[in-house]
């Protein structure tokens, strides 16, 4: 049991660090949302292990850490982060601010509107209103978010545009003990096209945690290619995405979780409008100490929408992970066909994997399954390939990889394809395998 | 002339201890076809397992010498390396893993042993389109994930291709004939035949004789309980087919 004085004292410690960096905004609309925030903020309870959202995470080690907000002016190599043999707009966050000088907005294009979020409180009024923490759930990380986050995107796709160059967002962790929170909106409009890829990572980091918010809006027959890769060694995330789709609207995520010390993802898909397709797709490997949660929810609130997600962990020695995954689909959702998968392969004993796939469906005229199975490598599989003269690493080697390639064939691009593929084959590397 | 692989009183049991080979005695010699033989149960694909290495198996008795090696002291990789090949009863699906990528990394692996480079990515393919030819392997099977989706008949052509690439000394075929239909028996054997050689050898283990109608062995063998109870020519296969096991076993019990 978990004394109330301590949660309390969890608490105050955690957002004395931001009280700093309280938000005030002369708008108006912006600045009441936050109040509210603030409201709902002091009702909440610390996330602890009581909460089903929080049973199996170890979230409660990183918020007694002290943090601080802290900009870097350091320099950093970008390069490093790029995509081969891709040119794409790249914006640089650095602890959660944004770092022009290390950014390359090198190609604009009419009806593709991107800046940083304050701006777009005046410029873009309309469009907060309806969107700026409309999507997202009240909760206490989200709404911290609200209340203290820093810079942020504001992207726009304009109708019947579509976005012929990549925005590729990095974000890099630096320093000891900072906390980071970014804040996105992204609005895609009628018959248009937006590809986006976002990368975090960190550079002499260490006890940072990024809490990070996104909302995207995907409008009319629309569609949004959305790649993340997380990497790192000792600090935390948590990612927070929420996709609103409309009507013939299509969604492709890949989430690429290849090393960090604590990652919670919550990638949960509104879908309102009518015939929708739907892609989740993640891949996590966690290591030694590490834990990577992955929440989902397919929320179909329309009819006719196609879902389809696959979530594939790889667990090394003495590390942990959980997916929890929910397919909702409302009673109006008629002619819903939702597909789910988690499949989790523990490379060791001690590795444990807590795998709750979700179905809760109030229309009766529908499709969905849902499936988890976490288990070893296949022993029958292994022999058959050392029978033909394979060696038993190499074989290991070759059943994870084709483990992979399942989730890694679902990238549409196959520049970024190819690029994810060697980010996974440099961890395997560095795993021996 | 020297055995192929020489087995002496084989001892072999299942983890719980219950013993499955008691006492199996064979020898191979180059360019032999043998034939082993059996009711259900008696061990036939037990000693291919055991022979190929898999670990359900515990020997507590007996050797094999394999190219002039006690083979049971290695791994199943260095024994498919030594030149020991299984063609599995039951071929083992491998989503993502495209057969052509694996067979690749099964020759290198070989030739790594062996203390040679690496096969040139032409040599490879050439042999590939020889090799798919002869078991009639259509190339859309050559890219897939190895076995992933076969029908039975095109499982069982994949695993006499993988033989006829990897170019085994030894070849174990375990029940190859089993659920295939008439032509595709024909094309396995064909394949089989084509690759028999005077330095090679093969053991067929097979419940019926119907293979042995195209796969023509030099020596057929019983295994009954565990141990070969009695060996002859082609013909005691038919005389098998015929008048069943019983007569047989009427035979062992009086001896």
């Amino acid at each position: 049991m978990e004394a109330i004085e301590s949660v309390d004292k969890v608490k105050t410690m955690f957002y004395k660090a931001l009280e700093g960096s309280k938000n005030h905004f002369e708008h108006e609309l912006i600045q009441d949302r936050i109040n509210q925030a603030a409201k709902r903020f002091d009702e909440y309870e610390v996330p602890n292990k009581k909460q089903e959202d929080w049973k199996y995470s170890t979230i409660r080690q990183w918020l007694k850490k002290e943090y601080k907000t802290e900009r870097s002016n350091n320099d950093f190599d970008i390069g490093m982060y790029e995509i081969p043999g891709f040119e794409t707009n790249t914006l640089v966050f650095v602890n959660g601010f944004f770092r022009n000088d290390l950014s390359n907005i090198q190609f604009s294009q009419k009806g593709v509107i991107i800046q940083n979020l304050t701006e777009s409180h005046d410029l873009f009024e309309k469009d907060i209103e309806s969107h700026f923490d409309q999507h997202v759930e009240h909760n206490y990380f989200n709404d911290l978010n609200t209340l203290y986050h820093g810079n942020g995107l504001f992207i726009k796709v304009e109708d019947n545009t579509i976005a012929e160059y990549q925005v590729h967002i990095i974000h890099i962790q630096t320093g000891n003990g900072v906390i980071s929170q970014p804040r996105n909106l992204i609005i895609i409009g009628k018959n248009s096209k937006l590809d986006i890829i976002e990368s975090q990572v960190e550079v002499n980091a260490e006890n940072c945690l990024t809490n990070q918010v996104s909302e995207f809006v995907i409008g009319e027959n629309s569609q949004l290619n959305y790649v993340l890769s997380q990497k790192g060694e000792n600090n935390g995330l948590i990612h927070t995405n929420r996709f609103v789709q409309k009507d013939d609207s299509r969604l492709i995520s890949n989430v690429f979780t290849l090393k960090k010390e604590f990652v919670r993802n919550n990638h949960k898909v509104s879908i309102v409008g009518n015939a929708t397709e739907t892609h989740l797709n993640g891949t996590f490997m966690p290591d030694s100490g590490e834990q990577v949660d992955n929440h989902t929810l397919l929320d179909h609130q329309n009819t006719n929408g196609y879902s389809d997600e696959m979530y594939k962990g790889i667990l090394f020695k003495n590390s942990n992970a959980v997916f929890n995954g929910k397919i909702y689909v409302a009673r109006k959702a008629q002619k819903t066909n939702a597909f789910l998968n988690n499949a989790n392969i523990l490379l060791d004993d001690t590795a444990v994997m807590e795998s709750k796939p979700e179905l809760e469906i109030y229309a009766d005229d529908v499709k969905c399954s849902h499936g988890s199975a976490t288990g070893d490598l296949d022993t029958e599989a292994l022999f058959y390939l050392q029978s033909r003269g394979i060696g038993i690493d190499a074989a290991r080697g070759l059943l994870v990889h084709a483990f992979l390639g399942e989730v890694l064939s679902r990238v549409p691009n196959e520049i970024i394809r190819k690029a994810m593929s060697e980010q996974i084959e440099d961890r395997l590397i560095e795993m021996d395998l | 002339m020297e055995n192929i692989i020489t087995i002496k009183n084989l001892h072999a049991s299942l983890s719980d201890g219950t013993e499955i080979l008691k006492g199996v005695n064979l020898e191979v010699k180059p360019g032999e076809i043998h034939a082993i033989m059996g009711p259900n149960g008696s061990g036939k694909s037990t000693l291919a397992a055991v022979l190929a290495g898999r670990e359900d198996y515990i020997v507590t008795n007996g050797e094999v010498v394999f190219n002039g090696k006690n083979i049971l002291e290695l791994s199943p990789e260095d024994r498919a390396r030594e030149g020991l090949f299984l063609a599995f009863q039951y071929p083992v699906e491998i989503p993502g893993v495209s057969n052509i990528n694996f067979l690749k990394t099964a020759i290198n692996e070989i030739r790594e042993y062996k203390g040679m480079h690496p096969i040139a990515a032409k040599d490879f393919l050439k042999m590939v389109k020889e090799k798919s030819e002869l078991v009639e392997l259509s190339s859309k099977l050559k890219s897939r994930s190895v076995n992933e989706g076969f029908s039975g008949g095109e499982k069982k052509r994949n695993e006499i291709f993988q033989m006829a690439m990897l170019e085994p000394t030894l070849a174990i075929l375990d029940e190859t004939d089993s659920g295939l239909d008439i032509d595709a028996l024909r094309i396995v054997a064909h394949g089989v035949n084509e690759l028999k050689t005077a330095e090679n050898a093969t053991i067929v283990v097979t419940h019926y004789q119907r293979l042995l109608d195209y796969i023509i062995p030099d020596v057929v063998h019983v295994l009954w309980d565990g141990k070969i109870v009695k060996s002859g020519p082609k013909e005691l296969a038919l005389k098998l087919e015929d008048k069943g096991y019983d007569w047989l076993k009427k035979e062992v019990v009086s001896q």
